[in-house]
């Protein structure tokens, strides 16, 4: 509809008349009035999901600020403090330690099962040395149980 | 000189002038003006176009197809017929008689007819026993034109919508937008919800 016309506001025997003048153009104004508001609606859900987008990326690949806030790397076993290792108490008294270069057993040394050097150090057979000290005790607490002769 | 209306008021975001007519005594007339257009008692507009001729008028999208187009001194007449199964409509109550359907298929058929021809339309719409001739307010009108093209993608229709199609698409809105209830509805209302509290005491 881009044209304009008129409608008769009165009506006579004689004629019709009382033009009244209806504009294509001022009608097509008032359509487009809704669209350029659809429009600028549009663009307003845009600017929102653009700005959620942005801090999506930037969340997910943070840059050198966010860097800067990087968790350090946990410190070397030999630097850890002697608070934070790990301990494991026997009831039997064995006390199973992680030290600086590995798994240390401690408590009751026996001959048999006491190491010549580097005492206790095993790096990753700590349960056969636990298992071994344990048959040791066990064989000295029989021979103090026969009688003397 | 001036017609004789028997009524006028504002419905249907129109402002109406309704002039009514004994149907069995018009509807023997010969003459198609005399049968069709009975307010008038001494001018005889000329028919142009009648249903029979088919004649469109397109202001595109919009395509109509009026019951009758007549030539009035500098002006012409589009013309819809509604005989509604010819069931009167009441004067004292034509405003709720009124089909508001009707109504905007006249108004867009007139503007169509108005688009195509340059000249200056009055629209006219028979029923039964009454003629009314409408004066549309221009939001009403800028409405229709605006709705064209959205009531032929609401239709699904590929070239043209016709004006009953726009009139079923804008009937909600007119509805919407220039609802009224006039004492005899709000008498009526409040009857029936005097009634209903009633029954339900009962």
């Amino acid at each position: 509809m881009d044209r304009d016309f008129k409608l008769g506001n009165e009506l006579t025997e004689e004629d019709v008349g009382a033009d009244r003048h209806f504009s294509a153009r001022q009608a097509s104004a008032a359509g487009s009035t809704g669209l350029n508001l659809n429009a600028a609606t549009n663009g307003g859900w845009g600017l929102v999901f653009g700005a959620l987008a942005l801090w999506a990326i930037w969340w997910l690949f943070p840059g050198n600020q966010r860097q800067a806030q990087h968790t350090p790397p946990p410190p070397a076993l030999s630097e850890a403090p002697a608070a934070l290792q790990p301990e494991t108490r026997k009831p039997n008294g064995i006390t199973v330690e992680m030290g600086a270069n590995g798994i240390v057993i401690k408590g009751a040394p026996t001959t048999a099962s006491a190491p010549s050097s580097g005492a206790g150090k095993t790096t990753h057979k700590a349960a056969s040395a636990a298992s071994l000290s344990a048959r040791s005790r066990a064989a000295s607490a029989a021979a103090d149980s026969q009688p003397d002769q | 000189m001036e017609l004789t209306w028997t009524d006028r008021q504002a419905v249907h975001g129109c402002d109406i002038s309704a002039s009514f007519f004994d149907p069995q005594v018009v509807d023997r007339e010969d003459d198609f003006t005399r049968r069709m257009l009975p307010v008038f008692k001494t001018a005889r507009p000329a028919l142009l176009y009648s249903e029979q001729d088919r004649k469109n008028f397109v202001a595109d999208p919009l395509i109509a197809q009026p019951d009758a187009v007549l030539r009035h001194g500098h002006g012409l007449l589009s013309l819809e017929y509604k005989s509604q199964s010819r069931r009167s409509h009441r004067p004292e109550q034509w405003q709720r008689d009124i089909p508001c359907s009707g109504v905007l298929q006249t108004l867009a058929a007139a503007m169509a007819v108005a688009m195509e021809s340059g000249k200056s339309v009055a629209p006219l719409l028979r029923c039964h026993n009454v003629i009314y001739f409408l004066r549309p307010h221009p939001e009403l009108v800028t409405r229709l034109m605006t709705g064209a093209a959205e009531a032929k993608a609401y239709w699904g229709e590929d070239r043209y919508v016709s004006a009953s199609q726009l009139a079923a698409y804008c009937e909600p809105w007119v509805r919407s937008r220039f609802a009224q209830k006039d004492d005899a509805q709000a008498a009526s209302s409040e009857a029936g919800r005097l009634r209903h509290e009633e029954m339900l005491r009962r």
